[in-house]
């Protein structure tokens, strides 16, 4: 059950040196699970969470997520 | 132990106690009956679980989040919209206990489908939880 919402999680963290799940997750304040889910598209974020996402990354939230009307 | 981790416990609890009073409610034991005290542990038995996760994890759950919160609060509406509907049920086969021929009211049967409708509830509470946990939350 994907979200009409997608991301570049993945690739934003591939970008930021690897970054690891467990370290985004700690450094935003959720579970690695909610990474994992997030990265699945199979959560979507509440807008703060998406804010934090995309200060970690310091690009803007369009950059980060993409709604698929 | 993760948030799922804990619900899959209490399911297999909950389904365990569920069986077991079902086979129960279905020889017409009642409340008074000594199995129920094994049925009834099963329940404090779940409550037992869940305050011995609190308490290893330090009073809250470590790794719980928005996500968790909102599949709990998802969770939880199914629970309630099934334990209204039930009791909803219940009442209308009260209010027409002459027309069914069944002394609802004087025998064991009420307890039944009280228990029924609280532990039918949970479980849909712990299944649901776990069927967002693995399809996603929209």
């Amino acid at each position: 059950m994907a979200t009409a919402v997608s991301n570049s999680i993945r690739t934003l963290r591939f970008h930021a040196e690897e970054m690891t799940q467990q370290a985004l997750a700690e450094r935003i304040g959720v579970t690695r699970q909610t990474i994992i889910a997030l990265e699945a598209a199979k959560y979507s974020p509440s807008l703060e969470l998406a804010f934090k996402i995309a200060a970690v990354f310091g690009v803007p939230l369009e950059e980060v997520f993409q709604f698929k009307a | 132990m993760t948030v799922q981790d804990y619900t899959k416990g209490a399911l297999g609890i909950t389904t365990v106690t569920l069986l077991a009073f079902g086979v129960l409610a279905l020889q017409g034991v009642g409340p008074q009956s000594i199995y129920m005290p094994i049925v009834i542990g099963f329940t404090v038995g779940n409550a037992a679980l869940a305050i011995w996760l609190v308490y290893r994890s330090g009073g809250s759950w470590q790794c719980s989040d928005e996500r968790d919160k909102a599949i709990e609060a998802r969770a939880h509406r199914n629970g309630y919209t099934f334990v209204f509907a039930a009791l909803n049920a219940l009442l209308l086969i009260v209010v027409f206990d002459d027309l069914l021929e069944i002394d609802w009211l004087g025998t064991p049967a009420i307890f039944h489908a009280l228990f029924l409708a609280t532990f039918g509830a949970h479980f849909i509470v712990l299944t649901t939880q776990l069927y967002y946990y693995s399809r996603g939350l929209e």
